[in-house]
């Protein structure tokens, strides 16, 4: 397929400031690296150049991570330019492992049954060697696996408990893969948070489904167009319901809101890039400080870190350290650039050396911020979490879940006067 | 609606050093930057003046709307001695001297003159060593004697066997090599010892970016030597040091920082009365709204992206949404032969003495918006080698009054 028109090399100037911005150019060496994988191969590609046969591998380093594509003082949709040209070049059809993690959904569904022998196989080394070996997987990592309950399920016979006189304006809450499939946790948190506000909450999409932000990271958006056309269907609802969908991951907020229509090109998308917007976002501008702090713990005198993940910095940076000031936190951002997850690519075997080598930023990071006495760590993505967890121990958590968590962040050593 | 005191638009040096000056002086400031800006480009040395005069000299020969003129000589003394401030509390000194040139080793050979310049790039002291790394892209050692005395020696380093260590890399590359650990072995392995005599080990400017504070001081104790660095190509690691310098320094100070996010302004009789930023790639939505007393325009010209040259080669700011006098055609704009003087370059806005776009008339635009870096015209960064110099005198002056 063709991809969407709107997306052009011409503004790219070749100055080189993508390139440096890139966290994987450092660790592969043969990584084709932005600029060239971007727009340059772009404007080769669509004059008919085939480029070499092991061009598609030198691009394969990609985490989809869109730092070069913030930092290019042009505008050129450089991340963009390169999750198409990879689908262009792709000569076979994804081969079982790839197809499994493209739909994660899919995968949380079909795992959750098995999750006690899958764990138990994942727990035992050789077996997991053997396992990892024909999955293409890293045996090295530990395995997601799902935790119940079922998000659904959990909402349907949940009781609905307010704090604060009850809103007009209805609120959706969008359910991506990570909380719909693997871990409820943080979705369970923003409904509860949400109700105690006074806000009706609906779920959407009402059945599991996948943003189609997977295969885009694996370099196949138009395996992810056909996701993305039933997205749009499934929001129906929520759109018609002229009230804000929320998001609470920072990769499938932008990639339903902005991706479907920009870089996807799907009809009746562009709607939703007025409507989508992150949770946090939401707290800062819609609910006071004083409404925050009737409904949830103070926080005066515990301290957290926060790391705005990749993709967030896109967004300007995200506003979670806002709301977990509000009530009265210190929050200590950490300035990990990219923690090298990427969702599934930290797990794939080919990737597992560089997604580690881009993480020393973080871990080295994480270990000052231990060694100065944090204890918590929140994040706006799931899978970004697990790698924060893996290289630094500490555990990580939505900011959400911070924000209704009943146990204290970690005192803070230095509390304001 | 966010409430601000103050906003810059923009996050290149003009930016990050006006929102530390606002920040300096106790107002709440939201940075809002699209891209990177040109700092991880910046060779590093800050370029003043290159006709090498002294500050009153120079401010007194140029023409009226030259921004040194307008803002004048004691403005650059006070914006230079503020810079030297800000980079050593940063951990990055600039040093040198306001009113004559320095000088740093170019890759071809040549002394490119400067006023201040990153310590680690100050003139050797004493007899050099060169080094020259293996692959490197961005210059040969032998060349860049020519710089000195011309009769230094060159250790020519070697990766070992079957390695990809520097095969093709660029300045930028071998810096982000040099700050992971294996990268700081390999270097400090082999300028250990059995170095032919000399003072002063000269390397191109490749010595890390996060950790260069670190991997420099290990380098000298190591070496037994003081460690220099020559000025490089862009991309260019001295720039990347700067900018995490300065943002390192704005978030200290509380300045908001907002990566990623694309600002327009919006005014009215009163001046500038809002600034809408709405994230990069959904540019057409209708984004957040910030209300700020004052706003500082540092969105950098045609190379930063602040000016776009639309069909019939007139420029076009966005960020105001305001035509600017072009050249006519894109021919005359960009320069009708490889090296002539292009008015695309140094097209920008006139500003009065307090740093506010002005109009034909001399009239400021708006009472409340101030310009700074690129985004101010009437001067010719490359040409004069003053772009270094402008940005801040410019940053430090609407950075003040903003
Ligand atoms: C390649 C190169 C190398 C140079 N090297 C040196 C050197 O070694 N020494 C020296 O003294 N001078 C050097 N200069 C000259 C001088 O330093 C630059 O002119 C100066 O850095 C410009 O800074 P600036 O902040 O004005 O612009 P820029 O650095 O270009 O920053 C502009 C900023 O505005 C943002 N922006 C633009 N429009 C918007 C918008 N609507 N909304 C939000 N953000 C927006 C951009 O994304 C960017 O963050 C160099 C210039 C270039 C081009
Ligand atoms: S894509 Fe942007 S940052 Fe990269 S070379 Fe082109 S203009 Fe520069
Ligand atoms: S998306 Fe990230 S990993 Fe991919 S080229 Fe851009 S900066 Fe590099």
């Amino acid at each position: 397929m063709r991809p969407p028109v709107h997306l052009t090399a011409d503004a790219c100037i070749k100055c080189t400031v993508c390139t440096t911005a890139c966290p994987v150019t450092p660790h592969e060496t043969g990584f084709a690296g932005p600029k060239f994988a971007g727009p340059e191969l772009w404007r080769i590609l669509d004059e008919g150049g085939a480029g070499d046969p092991d061009l598609e591998a030198r691009l394969d380093g990609c985490l989809n991570c869109q730092l070069c594509q913030h930092a290019c003082p042009h505008g050129v949709p450089v991340a963009h330019l390169i999750a198409w040209n990879r689908d262009r070049l792709k000569r076979t059809p994804p081969v079982l492992r790839d197809r499994l993690l493209g739909r994660p959904d899919r995968l949380g569904r079909m795992l959750a049954p098995a999750r006690p022998l899958v764990g138990r196989v994942w727990g035992h080394p050789r077996a997991r060697r053997a396992a990892a070996r024909v999955m293409g997987l890293s045996p090295d990592r530990p395995l997601p696996l799902p935790v119940k309950p079922d998000l659904r399920a959990w909402f349907r016979a949940h009781r609905v408990e307010r704090v604060l006189p009850v809103r007009s304006e209805p609120v959706t809450l969008y359910v991506d893969c990570q909380s719909g499939a693997f871990d409820p946790g943080p979705a369970v948190a923003a409904v509860r948070l949400l109700e105690r506000l006074g806000y009706d909450v609906a779920l959407s999409p009402p059945r599991p489904g996948c943003c189609g932000a997977a295969w885009v990271s694996a370099g196949r958006p138009s395996r992810a167009v056909a996701l993305a056309q039933a997205g749009v269907g499934a929001l129906a609802p929520a759109i018609a319901s002229g009230g804000p969908i929320l998001s609470l991951n920072s990769t499938c907020g932008p990639t339903v809101g902005l991706e479907w229509h920009r870089l996807l090109g799907i009809e009746g998308a562009a709607v939703l890039a007025e409507r989508v917007m992150d949770l946090m976002t939401f707290l800062a501008r819609r609910v006071t400080p004083q409404e925050l702090r009737a409904v949830v713990p103070d926080r005066s005198g515990q301290r957290i870190a926060y790391h705005a993940t990749c993709r967030m910095q896109g967004q300007g940076g995200g506003m979670a350290p806002e709301v977990l000031s509000a009530v009265g936190g210190t929050v200590v951002r950490l300035g990990i650039a990219c923690c090298g997850m990427a969702g599934a690519y930290g797990n794939k075997a080919e990737h597992v050396a560089t997604s580690l080598a881009v993480a020393q930023d973080a871990a080295r990071r994480l270990a000052r911020a231990r060694a100065e006495g944090i204890r918590t760590v929140a994040t706006d993505s799931g899978t970004c979490g697990w790698q924060l967890q893996l290289v630094s121990g500490l555990p990580t958590v939505h900011p959400v879940e911070a924000l209704m968590a009943e146990t204290s962040w970690g005192a803070d050593p230095a509390p304001r006067a | 609606m966010v409430k601000l005191d103050s906003v810059v638009v923009g996050g290149g040096l003009a930016g990050l050093v006006a929102a530390i000056r606002v920040a300096e002086r106790g107002r709440r400031v939201c940075l809002v930057a699209e891209g990177q800006g040109m700092l991880p480009l910046f060779a590093g040395p800050l370029a003043v003046w290159g006709a090498g005069t002294g500050i009153d000299a120079m401010a007194a020969a140029l023409s009226p709307g030259h921004p040194y003129r307008v803002l004048g000589a004691a403005a650059l003394r006070a914006a230079l001695a503020f810079f030297r401030d800000l980079t050593r509390r940063a951990g990055l000194p600039y040093v040198g001297d306001a009113e004559a040139n320095g000088w740093v080793p170019t890759p071809l050979g040549r002394r490119y003159p400067c006023r201040l310049l990153p310590e680690r790039m100050a003139p050797p002291q004493g007899p050099a060593v060169l080094v020259q790394l293996p692959g490197f892209l961005d210059g040969v050692a032998r060349r860049v004697r020519a710089a000195l005395t011309g009769a230094e020696p060159v250790v020519e380093l070697e990766a070992d066997r079957g390695s990809q260590v520097g095969t093709g890399w660029d300045s930028d590359r071998w810096a982000r090599f040099l700050d992971t650990a294996p990268g700081a072995r390999w270097i400090l392995e082999r300028l250990g010892d059995r170095l032919p005599p000399g003072d002063t080990l000269l390397l191109p400017a490749v010595l890390g970016v996060e950790g260069h504070e670190a991997l420099g001081r290990a380098l000298e104790a190591a070496s037994g030597r003081q460690v220099r660095e020559w000025m490089g190509w862009p991309p260019s690691p001295p720039g990347a040091r700067l900018r995490r310098a300065l943002v390192g320094e704005a978030a200290r100070l509380g300045v908001d920082l907002r990566w990623g996010v694309r600002a327009t302004l919006s005014g009215g009789p009163h001046g500038i009365e809002g600034v809408t930023v709405v994230p990069k790639p959904a540019e057409g939505t209708r984004g957040v709204e910030l209300r700020a007393e004052t706003v500082v325009l540092a969105t950098g010209g045609l190379p930063g992206g602040g000016l776009v040259v639309e069909r019939d080669g007139s420029l076009l700011d966005r960020t105001l949404g305001r035509g600017l006098a072009g050249a006519g055609s894109r021919l005359r704009l960009f320069g009708e032969t490889p090296f002539a003087a292009a008015p695309a370059f140094a097209a920008g806005y006139p500003i009065d003495g307090r740093a506010r776009p002005v109009d034909a008339s001399g009239r400021p635009l708006y009472p409340n918006l101030f310009a700074a870096g690129r985004a101010v015209g009437g001067y010719d960064g490359d040409r004069e080698a003053s772009g270094g110099g402008v940005a801040l005198v410019t940053a430090f002056v609407a950075g003040g009054e903003a």
